[in-house]
C-alpha cells in the first residue's frame, strides 16, 4: 500500500467549552475521493480548515504529503488546494483578473502564469466568461471559477468545503463533472456536503462525523446495501399476483409488504445479494412469469439519519480507518 | 497582464485595478480636478489670491488627510467580509505583504492624485501671488501625514466590524490629534537635529510608525500556526535602541524617548491584548538566525527570553514594562524631574487600566477593540476634564491613570508629585499591574506546558519553525 497523502491523528479543537472536533483519526490514500458527511456544527469545517493550515489543533496532527500542517504550513500550502462553503467575490474585478491575481499570488512568472490561466479556463469552461465582472456571475458560474482558482497551482488535495450547496441542478451536475474528470486525472478529494446522494455518486468512500467523532467510514455502496440488512423486493408478474401471495405466505423469512398491480413488495429479513438471488432462482423455478425484480433502493440521507439515530454512541475506530 | 505589473507585488497590482475603478477613488479624483479649475479661474482676478490659496489648502488638506486615507479602515477587513482573506493566506502571499500591498495601493493612488494637482500649483504660480517652493514643501508634508493615516487605518482596519465600525467612526478624529502629537514630536526632533540630519530622522521615524502599524494588523489576521509576537517585540526593542542611540549623540532629554513611545505604542497594545496561540511548535528555543538555522539560544537563555517575547497577553503585560524601563533609563528623560515619574506611572497605567477593565467587565470579547473603546473613553474623558480648571486640577482625574496621563501630557503646568492624584496613580497602576499579574496565571501555565511539549517535539527530531 502507498504512503497515505493524508494522515489526521487523534485531532481536537475546542471553541471555550465547545469540543468541535474529538479526537478523530483517519488516513486519505492518493487519488481516492472522499465525501466528509456531518450534521451542522458537527465539526467537518472545522477539521477542514485545520486540514488546509487555517487554524490549530489543541492536540493531534495532520500530516499531508508527509508535512506536518504546524511545522510546515508553507509546504502544505502548496500541496493543497481549499474552497471554502463561502468564497468571496472581489468588486470591480473581472473573471481573468481574478485568475490572473492568484497565479500571481502563487508566484508564477508571466509566461507560466498565462499558461495556468488559459488551461483553467478553458477546464472549468470560462473561457466565455473572461471579461465579466465577478459579481455578475450566477452562483454555478462562480462556483466553477472558484474551483479553476483552486486548481491554479496544480494542487494533489483537494479539500472542497460544501461545494455544490446553493447550486441548481445543472450547475451541480457540471460541477460534479468537473469534480469526476478531475479524480480521473489523479486528484485526491476530500469533499463536504449536504447533498447526500451526490456525495455518494462521486466518492469512493465516506467519513460520518457526528459530534466531533468518526461514527462511520466505508463507501457508500456499504452503507447504503450491508449485507446483514433486510431487503424490500418489487416483484412484478406477467399474470395477477394471488398465487404469488400464497407461495410468499409458505416461504421462510420473506413476509409481503403489499400488493401491487401484477406483483407485489416483498420483505427480505437477510437482504444480501446471495439472498436476493436465491429468490429470484426460486420464483422462476416454481413457475412464475417474472418480468420485473427490483430491489428498492435505501437513501443515502436516510442511512444518515439511521446512523445517527444509532450510532452515534458508536465507539472510535480501534485504528485510523485506511479509506 | 503586461509586463511592467509583474514588477509589482500581486497584492498592489490587485489593489490598485480594484481602487482606481471604485466610485471612492474617482469621485475624490474628479472633485479634486474640479475644484482645482475653479481656483484658477478664480486666481485671475488678482485680490482673490490669498483666499484662493487658503481655500486650496483646506480642500487638499481635506482629500489628503482625510478622504483618501480613510478609505484605509475597509481595506483588510473588506478581505474578511467577503472571506477572501483565507485565500490569499494560502497563497504564497503572507499577511505582511497583504497588509502592505494594500497600503502601497492606497499610498499610489494618493500620489497620483497629488500629482494631478501638481499642474495647478504651476498654473497658479505664474498667475502670481504664490510661493512655489513653499507650497511644495507642504504638500510633501501632506503625503508624509497621509501616508502614517492611511498606515493608522490599514492597521485598524482588521478590528473594525459591527459595532466597532460605530466606534471607529468616533473614534477616526480622535486619531489625527495623535498623528499630529506625534509629528510635532518629531518636528521637535528636527529642530534639535542639525542641518541634513533633520530630514533623515524624520524620514526613519515615519517608516517605522508605518512599520509598527502593519503589524497591529498583520498579528490579527496571521493563520493561527503562525506568530508575529516574537519579530514584532523585537522591532519595538530595535525602536527603543535606535531612540536610545539617537539620543546618546543630540541630547534631547527625551524627545526620542517620547517619540520612541508612540512608535512602539501599537505594537504594546498588541502584545497586552494578544491571546498565546495554542500551537507547541511557537514555544520552542530561539533561533536568533532565523527559523532555518540549526542553533538555537540555550535553553535557559531561551526560558528567560520567553518571559517576555512568547506571544500572548501575560508575556506582553511584562514586555511593557520593560519597554517602559528601557526607555525611562535609556532616553535622557530626566528622572530627577517629578513630572517625568507622573508620566511615566501614569502612562503605564494607561496601557494597564483598560486591559484590565477589559478582561473584568469583558472577558468574552476582543481585548484589542475593548481596550481601545476604553483608551477612547477615557481620552474624551481627559478632554472634557481639561475644559474646566477645577476638575483639571482636582485629584478626582487620577483615579484614572488614563485620564491623569492625558491630562499631564499636554498641560505642563499641573501638578506632578506634590499632589494627592500622584499617590492615587501609583496605587491604581500598580493594582492593576497586581491583579492582571493574578489574572494571568493561567495563560503562564499553559505558556509552560506549551514550552514543554516544543521540547518534546525538538527532542524527537521534530523540525521546530520560528519566526515564520
Amino acid at each position: 500500500m502507498s504512503q497515505p497523502l493524508v494522515e489526521v491523528r487523534n485531532l481536537r479543537r475546542s471553541f471555550g467549552a465547545i469540543e468541535a472536533v474529538r479526537g478523530l483519526d483517519f488516513d486519505i490514500e492518493p487519488g481516492q475521493t472522499v465525501g466528509f458527511i456531518g450534521a451542522n456544527g458537527a465539526g467537518k469545517t472545522t477539521a477542514m480548515r485545520i486540514m488546509a493550515t487555517l487554524d490549530a489543533p489543541d492536540s493531534g496532527s495532520v500530516r499531508i504529503g508527509g508535512y506536518d500542517t504546524l511545522n510546515h504550513p508553507r509546504e502544505v500550502r502548496q500541496l493543497i488546494g481549499w474552497m471554502p462553503d463561502a468564497y468571496g467575490t472581489y468588486s470591480d474585478t473581472t473573471v481573468l483578473e481574478y485568475l490572473d491575481f492568484y497565479a500571481r499570488a502563487y508566484g508564477f512568472g508571466a509566461a507560466q502564469r498565462r499558461q495556468r490561466v488559459d488551461a483553467v479556463m478553458e477546464f472549468a469552461n470560462l473561457g466565455p466568461l473572461a471579461d465579466r465582472a465577478m459579481n455578475q456571475l450566477s452562483k454555478g458560474m462562480a462556483q466553477r471559477l472558484c474551483l479553476g482558482r483552486t486548481l491554479l497551482h496544480d494542487p494533489r488535495l483537494l479539500i472542497l468545503d460544501e461545494p455544490a450547496a446553493g447550486l441548481d441542478p445543472k450547475a451541480r451536475i457540471e460541477f460534479k463533472q468537473l469534480v469526476r474528470r478531475l479524480a480521473g486525472e489523479g486528484k485526491t478529494f476530500f469533499i463536504s456536503s449536504h447533498i447526500l446522494s451526490e456525495l455518494g455518486e462521486i466518492c469512493d468512500s465516506l467519513l460520518f462525523i457526528d459530534q466531533g467523532r468518526i461514527v462511520h467510514h466505508g463507501s457508500a455502496d456499504h452503507l447504503l446495501n450491508p449485507a446483514s440488512r433486510e431487503a424490500v423486493v418489487e416483484v412484478r408478474l406477467l399474470e395477477a399476483p394471488g398465487a404469488l401471495i400464497q407461495w410468499i405466505a409458505a416461504r421462510p423469512g420473506v413476509t409481503l409488504v403489499e400488493t401491487i398491480p401484477c406483483g407485489a413488495r416483498l420483505r427480505l429479513e437477510a437482504g444480501g445479494p446471495e439472498a436476493l438471488s436465491a429468490l429470484l432462482r426460486a420464483l422462476i423455478r416454481d413457475g412464475f412469469g417474472v418480468c420485473e425484480f427490483r430491489r428498492e433502493g435505501r437513501k443515502l440521507e436516510d442511512a444518515f439519519v439511521e446512523m445517527l439515530a444509532g450510532g452515534s454512541s458508536s465507539t472510535e475506530p480501534p485504528a485510523p480507518p485506511v479509506l | 497582464m503586461n509586463d511592467f505589473a509583474d514588477r509589482l507585488s500581486p497584492m498592489v497590482v490587485k489593489e490598485l485595478r480594484q481602487g482606481m475603478r471604485s466610485r471612492s477613488f474617482l469621485a475624490p479624483f474628479l472633485i479634486v480636478q474640479l475644484m482645482m479649475i475653479v481656483c484658477v479661474l478664480i486666481s485671475l482676478d488678482a485680490e482673490a489670491r490669498k483666499a484662493v490659496t487658503t481655500f486650496f489648502w483646506f480642500f487638499t488638506g481635506v482629500m489628503l488627510l482625510v478622504a483618501l486615507p480613510f478609505r484605509g479602515i475597509g481595506s483588510v477587513r473588506g478581505e474578511m467580509r467577503e472571506k477572501t482573506l483565507e485565500l490569499l493566506l494560502l497563497t504564497r502571499l503572507s499577511a505582511w505583504r497583504v497588509v502592505a500591498g494594500k497600503w502601497a495601493a492606497l499610498f499610489l493612488q494618493t500620489l497620483l492624485l497629488a500629482s494631478a494637482l501638481l499642474p495647478y500649483v504651476v498654473l497658479r504660480y505664474f498667475l502670481g501671488g504664490v510661493d512655489l517652493a513653499g507650497e511644495l514643501v507642504t504638500l510633501f508634508w501632506f503625503l508624509v501625514a497621509n501616508a502614517i493615516l492611511t498606515a493608522v487605518c490599514v492597521g485598524l482596519s482588521p478590528f473594525m466590524y459591527g459595532f466597532r465600525g460605530i466606534i471607529a467612526a468616533f473614534m477616526a478624529p480622535g486619531l489625527v490629534p495623535v498623528v499630529v502629537v506625534s509629528m510635532m514630536d518629531i518636528s521637535r526632533v528636527s529642530a534639535v537635529v542639525p542641518g541634513s540630519l533633520r530630514l533623515m530622522a524624520t524620514c526613519l521615524l515615519g517608516p517605522l510608525f508605518i512599520l509598527s502599524m502593519f503589524e497591529l494588523a498583520v498579528a490579527r489576521i496571521v493563520p493561527a500556526a503562525e506568530d508575529r509576537s516574537l519579530f514584532q517585540r523585537l522591532l519595538a526593542v530595535a525602536i527603543v535602541a535606535m531612540a536610545a542611540l539617537l539620543e546618546g549623540i543630540y541630547h534631547t532629554r527625551g524627545i526620542f524617548g517620547g517619540v520612541a513611545l508612540v512608535l512602539v505604542a501599537p505594537i504594546l497594545i498588541g502584545a497586552i491584548t494578544s491571546e498565546a496561540p495554542p500551537v507547541p511548535v511557537l514555544y520552542g528555543r530561539y533561533r536568533p538566525f532565523g527559523p532555518r538555522s540549526r542553533w538555537r539560544l540555550p535553553g535557559p537563555l531561551s526560558w528567560a527570553a520567553g518571559r517576555f517575547l512568547r506571544p500572548g497577553s501575560a508575556t506582553g503585560i511584562w514586555f511593557t514594562l520593560l519597554i517602559f524601563t528601557a526607555l525611562a533609563l535609556t532616553s535622557g528623560i530626566d528622572l530627577g524631574n517629578p513630572r517625568a515619574w507622573r508620566l511615566i506611572l501614569s502612562g503605564i497605567g494607561a496601557f494597564l487600566m483598560p486591559l484590565l477593565l477589559a478582561r473584568l467587565l469583558f472577558p468574552g470579547k476582543d481585548r484589542f477593540v475593548t481596550w481601545l473603546c476604553f483608551e477612547i473613553f477615557f481620552f474624551v474623558l481627559a478632554i472634557l476634564f481639561s475644559i474646566t480648571k477645577t476638575l483639571r486640577e482636582h485629584w478626582i482625574s487620577s483615579l484614572a491613570p488614563p485620564v491623569d496621563f492625558w491630562l499631564h501630557l499636554f498641560n505642563e503646568a499641573l501638578p506632578t508629585t506634590d499632589d494627592p492624584g500622584f499617590y492615587l496613580v501609583c496605587g491604581i497602576t500598580a493594582g492593576s499591574l497586581l491583579l492582571l499579574v493574578i489574572g494571568s496565571r493561567k495563560e503562564w501555565k499553559k505558556i509552560g506546558e506549551l514550552e514543554r511539549e516544543a521540547r518534546n517535539l525538538e527532542s524527537g527530531g521534530e523540525g521546530v519553525a520560528f519566526g515564520s
